[in-house]
């Protein structure tokens, strides 16, 4: 090598060296970036890569629901819960296709192969036409109409007129709530619930999860009566948990889950109220449509904010605690409906179901 | 060795040192999330918020659980023993033989009052779903775990059970669905169950 070639060697060496010192770090944190979990979005566009209805079975998915009457999500989601879009699944009760039809039910409503996904479609939404009909004179909402049906489809249409409603069966219950959030979490379009958001449109404004980190340790909803059954039967609010509960061993901070207003704060032993809340807090969201969020059992002594403060979302409002009705630390996180009082009058009656809002702004809770 | 090697050499552990150092400045970015909370945001009114502080602890508070009120320590560890086998039992399915997941339940009859055995109504569509058609096909179980959830209000007891299923020779099958249930038992004076959700 002589010299001038030597020369060029050494200063091709030396780019290559400062190329690799600076693509390397650039590659490096690129894969990085791609190995973060993506930001969870609370639900998947309909149709999407990650999840909505398997191209091949769209078409006939939509005509079963136009069929049947009820939303393309929900059929889709029944499928999914059914057989995870496997035409060929059989199940050890002799359940069939992609919808899983017992042979009897086929004879009534199938036309073909129970293992052709087309007519399996076709059928399911055939099907739940009928289970609509029976029950559906029951229903006083969409959301009823639809969750009868459900229920319907899990108990049979008797147990459901003869209940009237969702029956007290735990599993059937549980299928009605499973399929609602299949629906919005992975069917919907914008997130929205089946049967529509039983509050409407929530604002453009942000939202955050109420207690981060927190674990879901109750959901809303039915729960074993906690007094005598007769007393249940005359005061029906006993057998429902008002919100929803998160739970972090103590470490929990419950947060601004939107911009709000803070109306009003309770120490436990103030009033009877408190006794069950503990201390607890109610506000309102800043931006229409004006939803009432309360947050019960914060730790003795922790509410960081007062009536009349106006917080960011996110802004921490008091620890987690055993204030009230608690048997060990936990947050009870409720929303109430707008135009409901912002007093510290008992308003639980006007509680609705947190889980579909937060998942309807992008929060898994 | 040459000169030139010695180059590539020098050349490419500089670049290995660039990539570890580089990794060990991304690694928080893989990390599961904080489970404290971030900073406060700014308040959109001047009124000052302060981060909640724990407070000097009063009688009651504590940051483990409590016995419910108006109940021996006894009488609360027997129904919460209770309420762990049933949701055990509850959570025990064998998909070969179980035509629904409230077979199950009847299996924990005994636990319960004779009105609340009685009332175990089974639903008319057979269970199915993707792990329940997967571990028929395995001949696999399902293997519970259950614990105590003390995070909720009372007068019940409650028990989160997660469980996951296992072939006979003790493989455990991939889980695409939740395999988590919280349970809510209430009991009789005689400490029978006498309600129960999930």
């Amino acid at each position: 090598m002589d010299k001038q070639g030597g020369a060029g060697t050494w200063i091709g060496l030396g780019l290559i060296g400062v190329l690799l010192l600076v693509l390397v770090p650039v590659l490096l944190f690129t894969a990085s970036q791609e190995e973060r979990p993506a930001v969870f979005t609370g639900c998947l566009p309909a149709g999407g890569d990650e999840g909505g209805i398997p191209a091949q079975y769209r078409p006939a998915v939509e005509d079963a629901a136009r069929e049947a009457g009820l939303p393309v999500a929900l059929i889709a989601a029944q499928i999914k819960a059914e057989s995870d879009w496997n035409p060929q699944a059989v199940s050890p009760a002799g359940a069939q296709g992609l919808a899983q039809f017992m042979p009897e039910t086929w004879a009534a409503y199938g036309i073909g192969d129970p293992f052709d996904p087309q007519a399996s479609i076709a059928a399911q939404g055939r099907y739940m036409k009928e289970l609509l009909e029976a029950v559906s004179s029951l229903a006083t909402t969409e959301k009823e109409r639809i969750d009868f049906a459900l229920a319907a489809y899990n108990a049979g249409p008797t147990a459901v007129l003869n209940t009237p409603g969702i029956p007290p069966i735990p599993e059937t219950q549980e299928y009605v709530q499973r399929i609602n959030r299949l629906a919005q979490l992975d069917y919907s379009v914008d997130c929205v619930p089946l049967g529509g958001s039983e509050i409407g449109d929530l604002g453009t404004g942000e939202w955050t999860h109420p207690m981060p980190g927190g674990i879901l340790t109750s959901r809303f909803g039915p729960r074993a009566c906690p007094v005598s059954l007769s007393l249940c039967m005359i005061y029906p609010d006993l057998l429902n948990h008002r919100g929803i509960d998160f739970g972090m061993g103590g470490a929990g901070i419950a947060v601004a889950p939107a911009d709000m207003r803070i109306t009003f704060t309770q120490r436990e032993h103030e009033s009877s109220l408190g006794a069950a809340y503990g201390d607890w807090i109610r506000g309102v969201q800043v931006e229409s449509p004006h939803v009432i969020f309360e947050f019960h059992h914060c730790a003795a002594g922790t509410i960081a904010v007062h009536p009349g403060d106006t917080v960011a979302v996110g802004t921490p409002l008091c620890r987690e605690g055993v204030t009230g009705n608690s048997s060990a630390p936990h947050i009870h996180f409720q929303i109430n409906k707008p135009g409901t009082a912002l007093d510290g009058s008992y308003q639980a009656n006007h509680a609705v179901d947190p889980y579909p809002l937060l998942l309807q702004k992008g929060i898994t809770p | 060795m040459t000169r030139r090697t010695c180059t590539l050499l020098i050349v490419l552990a500089l670049a290995c040192l660039t990539a570890v150092i580089t990794l060990a400045v991304l690694q928080p970015w893989n990390k599961p999330t904080s489970s404290v909370p971030a900073d406060p945001l700014p308040t959109l009114s001047p009124t000052a918020v302060q981060s909640p502080q724990p407070s000097t602890p009063r009688s009651t508070e504590t940051t483990g659980p409590v016995t419910r009120p108006g109940m021996s320590l006894d009488q609360d560890q027997e129904h919460q023993q209770t309420a762990l086998e049933a949701a055990r039992i509850m959570t025990t399915w064998n998909p070969s033989e179980d035509m629904t997941r409230t077979d199950a339940e009847l299996r924990a009859r005994h636990l319960m009052s004779q009105e609340r055995a009685a009332a175990i109504t089974a639903p008319q569509r057979p269970a199915s779903g993707a792990d329940w058609l997967a571990a028929a096909q395995a001949g696999a179980t399902s293997s519970p775990t259950v614990e105590i959830n003390h995070a909720t209000e009372g007068p019940g007891v409650s028990v989160i059970a997660t469980w996951e299923w296992t072939t006979p020779d003790g493989q455990a099958l991939p889980a695409t669905e939740e395999s988590r249930r919280i349970y809510f038992f209430h009991f009789n004076e005689e400490g029978q169950i006498d309600d129960y959700t999930y």
